[in-house]
């Protein structure tokens, strides 16, 4: 089974393309062809709750309600444990993160990394590092690292397909840490979107751009983000507009101009995204700075 | 394939020349009848030697012996010494010209070849002919012995080759110790026979059509390459038996003179006189190369004995050469060299281990044949080698992956070969090709396509690149050296630096050895030149130690060079190395074999001048104590360098020690020094220096020792000591010593005793013209007796008088020591008396350590490598800053803050706040409250509230977020740096918007005033000064930039806040009206805007009929426009006012007074009267106005006390 195509085209984020290469493949009963399509149709926001029972759907029903914002964890956790696979542990740890419980995300990963799981790894290591690089209270950066090392030490020769899972969580580290920013974490997204690109690879490469103070390709990522070809692709425009909104308001503020609209619609739009938070963090410590000296 | 020119000499026609076999000589033979003997490295003639008479064609070094032979047109054979220079002897037989001749190589023999028809052999030794070799009937052009056997070859204009058979020769003449009589008659009895018996020949081999000018053997195999005037060079092959021609290589448009084969390659070298050097390849006999001078016929060429060298005599002298690089390319990545070797293989050296890998792959088939890679990049993420190689018909380079394991010469799969040059990694999935015909830079994915295509301007060629760090190359070219960034294609930084070949970091990646041929330049990673040095031998490598000394070898030398430009030799090498990496006393280079070699070298000397140059004492001392260092060429430098104190410490010897110490001004050690030594010339220089620095005691001393008298006289008077003064007259007249006793009574000014001393010697009319000025009458009479004359025949100059220059000394007591500050003891002082704690002088230490650190070798910093970089956090506040009150409470309001902040990376944005505590910085790491103490402290900032905005966005321009995937995760936070590919964590530093958001800012603001849109404008400007409140720069120009925005932005603010205020008031207000409009002309701002405010003034003045102020606005007005309707209007104003001259309301405005606009209640105040300012916006305040709120930002509190606004990194 060849998911190459399938997982080159979910993790650059064209999902619908990614669904269209999974309709290709024979076997569309393992559970990494479920994951990958009903990831897909989450991140489409197509997802219609299977009535199959097999364990991985059944999971997948519930992931989708706390997606939703309703559906509780322990439906999930039990879900999860009744079929205890890295694709299933993989929902699990999102879902944690989610809600989030990211040093449980972790350990979640963990058990799967630890696992016999043969399947499924990779991305139980992307997801390892992203929760850990996200996560504010531990030093991210090294545990992030280290999983990833871990996992390259322990699979030295990992299957080309996941060559791409591999290459973003490596990007991810690398970002976080502001290594290669420059080098080669530049030129894996600069590659990501000529080859495939897509609202996901334009952001990821309009932040390196912004890492390097690249102001004016930064600004025509933008415009081209905003152009009627991307706009027209409505369900990444919704998925990720959040994201755009949030580079922009960066970006605004990298040229010394004004920001507070652009962060208002953000605000509005997706309150729980870092940038909103760390606002609304700073705009309280900057109360307490006005009231101490007035 | 290459011809790299080492060497040319410039003269008259050269027939021949000889390689010396071990030093960097050639002898080259003269048409002119003179011999030349060149230094060819060094580029020298060394010596002319002129005996013969007529053309010299034949020169040969003995292999062995300080001797040289050479032979030409006056049918003479010399041997000459190289000791003497002069010719040893002549040997006479030959009757026509001598064409060739050679030593054997290893009997006392020499042949030569003549136009006579023969070929003789003669024994230097005994000085005897003891063959001729005859049969060639027509000019012999050419005879050599064979390198091993007992064979001759020899050339003739009879069309043949000939091979001769000498065995019988070296029959007769090995054996015997004495030559008896009979032997001698046999000799002389073969010599009639024709040399047949002893010398026979073996093959005559004929095939040139016309006289053939060359023929030599083979070094090993049984070959003759033979060359004529039938323009042929032709290929022999013998058997034991038989010899036959093999083939014929046609090319030469001229007769072929000379043709070799070459020592160690499958090559055939000819040269002929269509004045070009041909190569051949000897397996195929197909043409590989072909060099032509221009106006010069080629006479003969030569293989160097035993390196890979090659001569050629023409026209217009010899030329120098090789025919292919001899530097093995190599990379290093981590603890692994990658080099190409002989065999153009590819392995790999494990520093740790010391063991040469197997090879990976042969690179045999790849890029030209016969030619060596010119330079390799190595990419450790797919473990491939990129090679370049270059002729000149182009440049190609291969893009090789390597095995996994090597495991023998196995041909390589997958390779990508292109054209190109100077194919180099930038990234791991990344290299770069230089373009020569469209002259870009092309940057490649591992897949060889073009991603990105960059012009380098400018008409300097590029002749290499080089890695330059991450992402980055550096351009070698014709004049200079550019750093290229190519990911952002950009030109970062050039140095002017000629024809630089090669390029070194230093391990911690801060510095640059640019090597040309004779040049080490030491830049920083920016290319601002460190040190330059010039080098007469050639420079062929270098590597930087983990101390940071640079380790370089010349062609014969290992030698160091300190960032200082101190530099000595460490080591001399027989061979040339190629040095790759310096770790301990250890040097790694690869040999022209292409093989490791592992050097052992003495740092010690480097370390110990490199210790000195830094201070580092105790290091200093420490090498000094454990080793055998002290010589005099390390004192002589420690004196050099200026540290005598530190040599003193070190030598024995009386006279050394006594030099030093005076150089250093020890007293006390020279004084010691000097007993020892009790010479008359050493006690002259320690008075001299005792006597400069004052130490009174110790030039009493030794004016004392020395019987000095009179100077020690000199010294009390000077030094006001009159007791002993009057001890040193005393001691002058025990003495007897008269001119002394004089001297010291002019010194105590005694009158009295100086006319008796004159009296007693004898000279009655000085003693007398003495008591006489002095009034002593008693004496006088005395002296008058004496003499026996009467006062009226003694005829005295007029105006006598008694001295009244003598003055008492205005100190009360003799200065003994003049008052010098003490220096306090040396570092060295202080060690060797055991007062530097924590200073273990451990035997051997440093030899340990040396053990030890060879056997650890620091992996190289590599920047594409994906290794997790451990970071270390120091947790130390290292930064040295002024304002430490300041620090810690930002620290403590830091550390407060981190508690609630959510920091996205702790170890960088911590990292910022350590590296620099500026406010923009504190606010980009979240640390609100820390900053906003600092403003407070430092511009009494105190209403923050205007500042919100501000805070929050410089926060926000320093992250960036990636979406995570799923899409439903958090997105992932990512900094944004100063300088993105800043690696030091000492330097790292958040995004700071340049000074353009300034200046853009001040713009928008004149637009908008000038449009007379002052509510917006005034707003723009306070923007402004917000921004330069918060601003971080590392230039000292932009600081000053921006601190003069913040002063014009406050004059922009404080002149529309006045015209505001005018304009708001009511109509009846017409005094303060007037007063306004005339202080809003005294703000300083831009000229078209001041005139506004002039016309304003103008107006109004002219208007409530105040004409003489508005006269005044009108002048000045006119002054700045000076043409126009608008200035013609104000010309009318002018002369309508002055007419008038009168004012109608009286103002509170002087144009002819000092003073400054309170801001805040918008009234003069003149100077004199008390004010305040504000200390962020430098505005002026009424002292009534203080604790108020600064009415230009709005944010400081006027009066507060502040440290001043700190803005510069």
């Amino acid at each position: 089974m060849d998911l190459f195509t399938v997982k080159q085209q979910y993790y650059s984020g064209n999902y619908k393309q990614a669904l269209q290469e999974i309709e290709k493949v024979a076997s569309s009963d393992q559970d990494a062809v479920v994951f990958y399509r009903a990831k897909s149709l989450i991140a489409l926001g197509e997802y219609e709750k299977e009535s199959s029972q097999s364990g991985i759907a059944t999971a997948f029903n519930t992931y989708a309600d706390i997606v939703a914002g309703s559906g509780s964890l322990q439906d999930l956790e039990s879900a999860v444990s009744s079929s205890k696979s890295a694709f299933s542990l993989n929902l699990l740890a999102s879902a944690q993160a989610i809600q989030g419980q990211n040093e449980d995300a972790v350990k979640t990963c963990l058990e799967g990394l630890d696992s016999n799981e043969t399947q499924g790894l990779a991305e139980l290591v992307l997801l390892a590092v992203q929760i850990a690089v996200s996560d504010s209270s531990n030093r991210s950066e090294s545990t992030a690292s280290s999983i990833l090392q871990n996992f390259l030490a322990a699979h030295e020769e990992y299957a080309n397909e996941d060559e791409i899972i591999i290459n973003l969580a490596e990007s991810c580290v690398n970002f976080v840490a502001g290594r290669e920013i420059t080098g080669s974490n530049f030129y894996f997204y600069e590659e990501l979107c000529q080859t495939l690109p897509s609202w996901k690879s334009q952001l990821g490469l309009m932040s390196l751009h912004l890492q390097q103070s690249h102001l004016p390709e930064a600004q025509a990522i933008v415009d081209l983000l905003e152009s009627e070809y991307y706009q027209n692709q409505q369900e990444s425009a919704r998925l990720y507009t959040p994201q755009l909104l949030a580079n922009k308001i960066t970006l605004t503020a990298m040229q010394g101009g004004r920001v507070d609209e652009l962060r208002s619609q953000l605000l509005e739009l997706q309150p729980e995204h870092p940038l909103c938070q760390n606002y609304k963090i700073n705009n309280a410590k900057f109360d307490e700075v006005v009231a101490k000296y007035a | 394939m290459k011809m790299l020119t080492k060497f040319e000499s410039k003269s008259t026609r050269a027939k021949g020349l000889a390689f010396h076999p071990s030093r960097p000589w050639v002898l080259v033979a003269l048409f002119s009848s003179s011999i030349q003997l060149w230094d060819y490295r060094m580029g020298t003639l060394l010596h002319k030697f002129e005996d013969h008479e007529g053309p010299v064609r034949g020169i040969d070094f003995h292999p062995t012996q300080p001797l040289f032979v050479s032979a030409g047109d006056d049918y003479t054979i010399k041997v000459w010494s190289l000791d003497t220079k002069k010719c040893l002897f002549t040997l006479n037989g030959h009757l026509d010209y001598v064409r060739t001749v050679f030593f054997h190589r290893e009997l006392p023999w020499i042949i030569s070849a003549s136009d006579d028809q023969t070929i003789r052999i003669w024994n230097w030794q005994n000085r005897k002919e003891i063959a001729c070799l005859t049969g060639h009937n027509h000019f012999v052009m050419c005879a050599d012995f064979h390198p091993t056997e007992d064979l001759v070859v020899s050339a003739s204009l009879d069309e043949t080759v000939r091979v001769w058979d000498i065995s019988g020769l070296r029959k007769r003449h090995s054996a015997p110790s004495t030559y008896t009589l009979e032997d001698q008659i046999a000799a002389q009895q073969n010599l009639l026979d024709g040399g047949f018996g002893d010398c026979v020949v073996k093959f005559i081999l004929e095939g040139h059509a016309r006289g053939v000018n060359w023929a030599s053997f083979h070094p090993t195999l049984p070959l003759i390459v033979s060359g004529g005037d039938d323009r042929q060079v032709k290929l022999w092959r013998m058997s034991s038996t038989k010899a036959w021609e093999v083939d014929t290589c046609r090319g030469h448009t001229n007769n072929v003179d000379s043709v070799i084969f070459h020592p160690h390659q499958n090559l055939i070298i000819s040269v002929g006189e269509d004045k070009t050097i041909r190569v051949w390849d000897l397996d195929k006999r197909t043409p590989v190369k072909q060099f032509k001078r221009e106006n010069d016929r080629f006479w003969l060429v030569r293989a160097h004995p035993n390196i890979n060298l090659f001569g050629a005599a023409h026209d217009s002298g010899i030329m120098v050469f090789k025919l292919d690089r001899e530097r093995p390319c190599s990379a290093i990545n981590q603890n692994q060299l990658i080099f190409v070797n002989k065999e153009k293989q590819v392995q790999t050296f494990d520093y740790n281990k010391k063991v040469v890998s197997l090879p990976y792959v042969s690179l045999k088939n790849i890029g030209h044949a016969w030619n060596a890679f010119r330079s390799l990049s190595y990419n450790p993420s797919q473990h491939s080698v990129l090679v370049n190689c270059s002729d000149n018909q182009g440049s190609k380079f291969a893009l090789c992956p390597l095995p996994k394991q090597a495991t023998g010469a196995i041909e390589p799969t997958g390779v990508l070969e292109d054209s190109g040059s100077f194919a180099t990694f930038v990234a791991r999935n990344r290299f770069v090709v230089y373009n020569s015909s469209t002259s870009s830079l092309e940057v490649r994915g591992l897949d060889n396509k073009i991603t990105k295509s960059i012009k380098i301007d400018g008409d300097n060629t590029v002749k290499d690149i080089v890695y330059g760090g991450p992402g980055s190359v550096l351009l070698l070219q014709a004049k200079s050296v550019t750093l290229f960034d190519v990911q952002q294609a950009r030109k970062l930084a050039e140095v002017p630096s000629k024809n630089v070949k090669y390029v070194s970091w230093s391990l911690d990646n801060q510095f640059i050895a640019l090597m040309s041929k004779h040049t080490i330049t030491i830049v920083t990673k920016n290319l601002e030149v460190v040190t330059s040095m010039h080098e007469t031998i050639r420079i062929k490598s270098a590597a930087w130690d983990e101390t940071g000394v640079l380790i370089y070898s010349t062609l014969n030398h290992i030698k160091y060079t300190l960032l200082n430009g101190d530099n000595g030799i460490i080591k001399t090498l027989e061979n040339t190395l190629y040095i790759n990496k310096v770790h301990g006393k250890f040097v790694y280079a690869l040999n022209r074999e292409g093989e490791v070699e592992v050097v052992t070298i003495d740092p010690t000397e480097y370390r110990f001048k490199k210790a000195l140059v830094n201070k580092n004492f105790p290091e200093v001392l420490r090498i000094i104590k454990n080793s055998n260092l002290v010589g005099q060429n390390i004192i002589s430098y420690l004196q050099k360098s200026g540290f005598p104190d530190i040599a003193l410490q070190f030598v024995q010897e009386p006279q050394t020690r006594f030099d030093l110490a005076l150089e250093y001004g020890d007293l006390n050690i020279a004084l010691e020094e000097a007993n020892k030594l009790n010479s008359s010339i050493v006690w002259e220089q320690l008075g001299k220096a005792a006597l400069q620095q004052g130490n009174i005691e110790m030039v009493e001393l030794v004016y004392q020792t020395q019987k000095l008298f009179d100077k020690l006289s000199f010294l009390y008077l000077i030094t006001g000591d009159l007791s002993k003064l009057s001890r040193m007259e005393s001691i002058a007249e025990r003495r007897g010593d008269i001119s002394s006793l004089i001297l010291n009574t002019f010194y105590s000014d005694s009158a009295e005793k100086r006319g008796s001393v004159f009296a007693q010697s004898g000279a009655l009319p000085l003693a007398y013209a003495i008591a006489k000025a002095n009034n002593d009458d008693d004496a006088v009479a005395q002296i008058l007796e004496k003499a026996g004359v009467d006062e009226s025949d003694v005829k005295l100059p007029k105006n006598l008088t008694s001295s009244r220059l003598c003055k008492s000394p205005v100190v009360s007591e003799a200065i003994t020591q003049w008052p010098l500050e003490s220096p306090g003891a040396s570092f060295f002082e202080k060690a060797l008396s055991g007062q530097v704690e924590g200073l273990s002088l451990e035997e051997g230490a440093d030899e340990e350590e040396l053990e030890r650190d060879a056997g650890i070798v620091a992996p190289e910093p590599n920047d594409f490598s994906d290794e997790e970089e451990v970071l270390e956090d120091d947790g130390g506040w290292d930064i040295g800053e002024e304002d430490l009150g300041l620090e810690e409470d930002a620290q403590e309001a830091f550390l407060a803050d981190k508690g609630t902040a959510k920091i996205v990376d702790e170890n960088e944005v911590t990292q910022w706040t350590k590296n620099c505590k500026l406010p923009y910085v504190l606010i980009a790491s979240g640390a609100f409250e820390a900053a906003a103490q600092a403003l407070n402290k430092q511009a009494g900032v105190a209403n923050f509230e205007p500042l919100r905005p501000r805070f929050l966005e410089i926060y926000e321009s320093c992250r960036t977020y990636m979406a995570a995937t799923p899409a439903e995760l958090p997105s992932i936070t990512g900094v944004i740096r100063a300088v993105a590919e800043e690696e030091e964590r000492g330097k790292l530093l958040p995004f700071v918007a340049g000074i353009d958001v300034v200046t853009s800012k001040m713009n928008e603001g004149f637009s908008l005033f000038k449009a007379n849109k002052l509510e917006a404008a005034i707003e723009i400007f306070r923007d402004v000064v917000y921004i330069v409140t918060l601003f971080a720069t590392d230039n000292e120009e932009d600081e000053s930039t921006a601190r003069k925005a913040l002063a014009k932005a406050r004059e922009y603010i404080l002149g529309i806040t006045i015209e505001l205020a005018r304009r708001a008031l009511p109509a009846d207000q017409v005094k303060r009206n007037l007063e306004l409009a005339s202080y809003f002309t005294t703000t300083k701002l831009l000229p078209p805007h001041r005139s506004t405010a002039f016309q304003v003034a103008m107006s109004q003045s002219f208007k409530h009929k105040n004409f003489i102020q508005a006269s005044y606005f009108a002048s000045e007005f006119l002054k700045i426009v000076t043409t126009g309707p608008r200035a013609d209007q104000a010309q009318k104003v002018k002369d309508r006012a002055d007419l008038m001259a009168h004012d109608a309301i009286e103002v509170d405005f002087d144009p002819h007074a000092e003073f400054a606009i309170c801001a805040s209640t918008l009234t003069p105040i003149y100077s004199g009267t008390p004010t305040l300012s504000d200390s962020l916006t430098g505005a002026k305040y009424h002292a009534s106005e203080k604790g108020k709120l600064d009415a230009i930002a709005l944010i400081s509190k006027i009066g507060t006390p502040a440290s001043g606004l700190r803005i510069l990194i």
